[in-house]
């Protein structure tokens, strides 16, 4: 996996352990969960608007608040929220891999939802921001440190450019901010 | 109203606020142990107020004015302790931080990270009784996300050395002597200053017997021993972090934080000129072809009197400084090799920085953060900041880094 910090392999750091990944006979690498967590205001924050010229949109720091649990806390999702967090694994790309990040079913079958924008382009490094949604009904307890997502790994054969995008090289969850859409300008 | 009254009112007030406190979310528990320490002192002095409340009106005032003294003292840990729950502190240090604390003073250190109001995290008052065991780690507010400084808490757990090891039991007699063969040697200078007391001989019954210069030895011994613990709390930093330590030092106070520091200090460009001297860094390397002249305080107008008691501690702090340095290190070593800088494990993770990702497995503290200065120095002048800040960047992969260290510790320990 070129965890040595080889220039073209994929980097995972804490690195899973290869025993692990090997024994469990799957296609993907699972992740474990990080310490941060963001959730947004609502009180101050009334609506996102598509379109980044006209939107309300606040500075990140105003629209969401940040939270960090330590190992061994928990924190309590309750039925129908939805609060950023990340991987506590720092993943770089090469250029000739992408990949997509998914759920685990056991967690699926319970309600969580870990990820809807799950593209990983090549060039992506930092920790992946993981979009969590209990769409159950009952109160779920994250753990910082518990396995909570799996990526699978494609081959880009002549991958060559990189697109790391502002989302990149972030060790805490970041909401990112609104391309503008030349199209929907038009339209509108 | 009377003063017992309005002295009921400020305790409950002061309680009230304790209270309210604890209700915040604290990443650690410490802060929140030191507050229910702070709780249970000043319901004590409820309990005391009301004690002493049919007692000689003196012994009220007595009560009420060391009521005002310990709000006035410890309002301020508050604070501290408050912002300990601030995300833009750097949480992913805490645990290294603990296992450092640990290791030197003990598994009963408990540790708060925090920031402060006041710039300098030098100056942070460590004697607070009410928390003896607690090791108070404050960055400025606005530096708080920066990583790169994290070394100059090395400085504060100097305190916590100094006072869980007493050290100043091993200096103050030398320093007394010391004092006495300066006020001897320089005698003319002691009547310049005290001109009132020139009947007075520099003879060993006199400095022992004669009460007048019994308390100015007194004075200057104090003030040695304050220069020394400051000197001895920047040997700690350097032998724990090495050359992050003197670059983390240069970054915030170089060259001076204006105005006059303050007389319990060596001068700025004096603790620079240790450093360099006794810190078994090579700074040449790290850029500074002359550290200390990278510093310049002002010196403040003195009396002759405070003159002579500043001179004399300068004086004997300098003739220490040497041995100050080596008692640091013998304390350092002894109970903290495994937290030590490396030359080598630095390179390793500045290679990992340089391709953008955290340490792979790293050791301790001191390595990520000298790799961290390492890449500064070394890409600086290149990096481009449009997208995001130098010190950002830097500061991202030495937190993922320390939280890597902390998890491999806590698998390894499990």
């Amino acid at each position: 996996m070129g965890n040595q910090g080889e220039p073209m392999g994929l980097a995972i750091i804490p690195e899973p352990s290869i025993d692990e990944v090997e024994d469990a006979g799957e296609a993907s690498v699972t992740l474990r969960l990080g310490r941060w967590f963001v959730t947004l205001r609502q009180s101050s924050q009334t609506f996102f608007d598509v379109r980044p010229e006209t939107a309300e949109l606040r500075a990140e720091a105003s629209a969401s608040k940040k939270y960090f649990v330590p190992f061994g806390r928990e924190y309590v999702l309750h039925p129908g929220r939805f609060v950023l967090a990340t991987t506590l694994e720092w993943m770089r790309f090469p250029a000739t891999l992408g990949g997509y990040v998914a759920g685990k079913s056991t967690w699926a079958r319970r309600g969580l939802i870990i990820e809807t924008a799950a593209g990983i382009h090549p060039g992506f490094n930092g920790c992946l921001t993981l979009e969590l949604a209990n769409v159950g009904e009952v109160p779920i307890k994250i753990r910082p440190g518990m396995k909570i997502c799996q990526i699978f790994v494609h081959e880009l054969p002549k991958g060559e450019k990189t697109s790391a995008g502002s989302l990149a090289g972030r060790r805490r969850p970041h909401l990112g901010t609104l391309k503008s859409d030349s199209v929907l300008n038009k339209l509108s | 109203m009377d003063i017992e009254f309005h002295t009921h009112k400020k305790l409950g007030a002061i309680v009230a606020q304790i209270e309210q406190l604890l209700l915040s979310d604290f990443p650690h528990p410490a802060s929140e142990n030191a507050l229910k320490r702070f709780l249970d002192f000043f319901r004590g002095q409820i309990t005391r107020l009301e004690s002493a409340s049919n007692s000689d009106p003196r012994i009220v005032k007595r009560v009420c004015i060391t009521v005002n003294e310990r709000i006035l003292q410890y309002l301020p840990v508050l604070g501290f302790l408050l912002r300990s729950t601030n995300v833009r502190n750097n949480f992913e240090a805490y645990d290294a931080f603990v296992q450092l604390s640990e290791a030197l003073i003990g598994l009963h250190a408990q540790v708060v990270l925090s920031s402060e109001w006041d710039y300098s995290p030098l100056t942070y008052p460590m004697n607070v009784s009410v928390l003896p065991n607690f090791v108070l780690l404050g960055m400025p507010a606005s530096e708080s996300t920066n990583a790169l400084i994290l070394p100059l808490a090395g400085h504060e757990l100097g305190h916590s050395v100094w006072q869980n090891d007493q050290v100043d039991h091993l200096f103050r007699a030398n320093i007394q002597n010391k004092v006495r063969d300066y006020i001897k040697a320089k005698w003319h200078d002691f009547t310049q200053a005290y001109q009132e007391h020139t009947h007075l001989m520099p003879t060993d019954s006199e400095l022992s017997n004669n009460l007048f210069l019994v308390n100015v030895i007194a004075e200057v011994v104090q003030l040695c021993l304050c220069q020394v613990e400051e000197t001895f709390c920047d040997a700690i930093g350097i032998r724990l972090f090495a050359e992050s330590y003197a670059h983390a030092f240069h970054y915030l106070l170089a060259p001076s934080l204006g105005g006059y520091g303050s007389l319990e200090y060596p001068r700025l460009p004096v603790r620079a000129e240790f450093i360099a001297l006794y810190g078994d860094v090579n700074l040449l390397e790290q850029g500074f072809s002359n550290y200390p002249a990278e510093f310049d305080d002002q010196q403040p107008t003195l009396t002759p009197r405070q003159e002579f008691v500043s001179s004399a501690a300068d004086k004997i702090c300098r003739d220490l400084a040497y041995s100050v340095f080596e008692e640091a290190k013998r304390i350092v070593e002894d109970k903290a090799a495994l937290h030590l800088p490396s030359d080598a494990a630095a390179r390793e993770i500045l290679e990992m920085f340089e391709k953008a990702i955290p340490a792979r497995t790293p050791r301790s503290l001191a390595d990520i953060v000298n790799a961290g200065w390492a890449y500064v120095r070394k890409h600086g002048s290149t990096f481009t900041e449009d997208e995001r800040p130098l010190f950002d960047w830097v500061s991202e992969l030495i937190l993922k880094s320390i939280e890597v260290l902390e998890f491999r510790r806590r698998l390894e320990d499990a």
